[in-house]
């Protein structure tokens, strides 16, 4: 499971994004944000501000699913991510890219949208694996998971 | 040099504008903006109308039966800008548009036009793209973070259900300026089948378009 991992690197993952957002997410990692932090940011910003005729679209909680679905193939053996799994272990010299690409493609399938929009969370994810390490990304993401509210009859 | 502009859908929803930013040999760039898209735009598309998407020339309506629907693929996306970038199998050869060079290109009181679609979709048939003059009434820039920010223009534009994505032209030399989001509305407004009630303003506002050719040229590299 870990191999692919060893695989990524986070100057090649950004290179997946367009320039302007790299400036951006580097930007305000200087002015002292976390990936976590920005992360949520980006995820509601497209539709921020405006009421704009088609905003209700966007799903604004994006970074939550892709977090958590992210946790499920990595932290997990949640069922649902089998395939992918024996893919990415199939995967023993291939670039951060073509793991980008299948786990995106994989994930944007399970939460219903079109390939290409969790991209960018995606990216920023793997980016925060790479930097913590795999055991203690997981500990970290697990710990931050909203509260279950409790449901009533 | 006519500016392409088209719907972009699912089978069954008009999701907003594009218009064509690229070409290269068999592959056209689309861009759009980024917060049309939702649950169930995975399976979105460019519509190709009668007129081809140049809005110059005579456009029929209402239309019967259902328009051709190019399938693209999500290349690349900028929630930062609200921006994303569309890729399809095109072999017609299409010249591309000018862009402006840098957001200082444009001014307050510029004049400029919108091309969108509004409605599209919404009324059986009715797929027209309209042609809209209105000026530069300020310039922005959308704050992030302390001195993280996107530069917009605002406009004299009523935006419409249909019209995000649509490209704004200066007049004085056809560059594409901006790329419409949306406009600001007064807050609480009611929603009645997804469109906001009150919120007819004439404060639009865009993305700046001064990024797009960069983001293009390393979507195209990659």
């Amino acid at each position: 499971m870990d191999n692919w991992i060893s695989n990524i690197n986070e100057d090649t993952l950004m290179k997946e994004l367009p320039p302007s957002l790299v400036a951006t997410i580097r930007g305000m990692e200087t002015s002292g944000l976390g990936l976590d932090q920005i992360g949520q940011m980006l995820s509601v910003n497209p539709a921020l501000g405006l009421a704009t005729k088609g905003a209700k679209a966007w799903p604004n909680d994006l970074w939550q699913k892709t977090k958590e679905e992210l946790r499920l193939i990595i932290c997990t053996d949640n069922p649902k991510y089998i395939v992918l799994r024996d893919d990415l272990k199939k995967e023993t010299n291939v670039t951060s890219a073509v793991l980008l690409s299948l786990i995106s493609t994989t994930v944007s399938s399970q939460l219903g949208l079109a390939a290409g929009l969790i991209t960018p969370f995606v990216v920023l994810l793997m980016v925060t694996m790479v930097r913590a390490g795999k055991e203690a990304w997981c500990i970290q993401v697990q710990s931050s998971k909203p509260a279950q509210t409790e449901q009533k009859p | 040099m006519a500016i392409i502009v088209v719907p972009i859908a699912t089978p069954t929803k008009v999701l907003g504008s594009g218009f064509v930013a690229a070409w290269k040999p068999d592959k056209l760039v689309v861009v759009t903006c980024l917060h049309i898209f939702g649950e169930n735009s995975s399976n979105a598309g460019i519509v190709i109308p009668p007129n081809g998407g140049d809005c110059s020339r005579v456009q029929l309506y209402p239309i019967s039966g259902s328009l051709p629907l190019v399938p693209v693929k999500i290349a690349m996306v900028d929630p930062s800008t609200d921006l994303a970038f569309l890729v399809a199998n095109w072999k017609e050869i299409i010249d591309p548009p000018m862009f402006i060079d840098s957001p200082d290109d444009v001014h307050v009181g510029d004049e400029v036009v919108v091309i969108t679609y509004p409605f599209a979709g919404d009324v059986s048939g009715y797929f027209l793209a309209t042609w809209t003059p209105c000026y530069i009434t300020a310039l922005g820039r959308r704050e992030l973070v302390p001195n993280i920010g996107v530069r917009e223009q605002i406009l004299t534009y009523q935006a419409h259900p249909g019209s995000s994505g649509g490209p704004v032209v200066r007049r004085s030399d056809g560059r594409i300026c901006g790329v419409l989001r949306g406009n600001l509305a007064p807050p609480a407004s009611i929603f009645v089948g997804g469109v906001p009630i009150g919120a007819d303003s004439s404060v639009t506002f865009t993305t700046s378009a001064e990024v797009i050719p960069q983001i293009i040229n390393h979507l195209l590299r990659n």
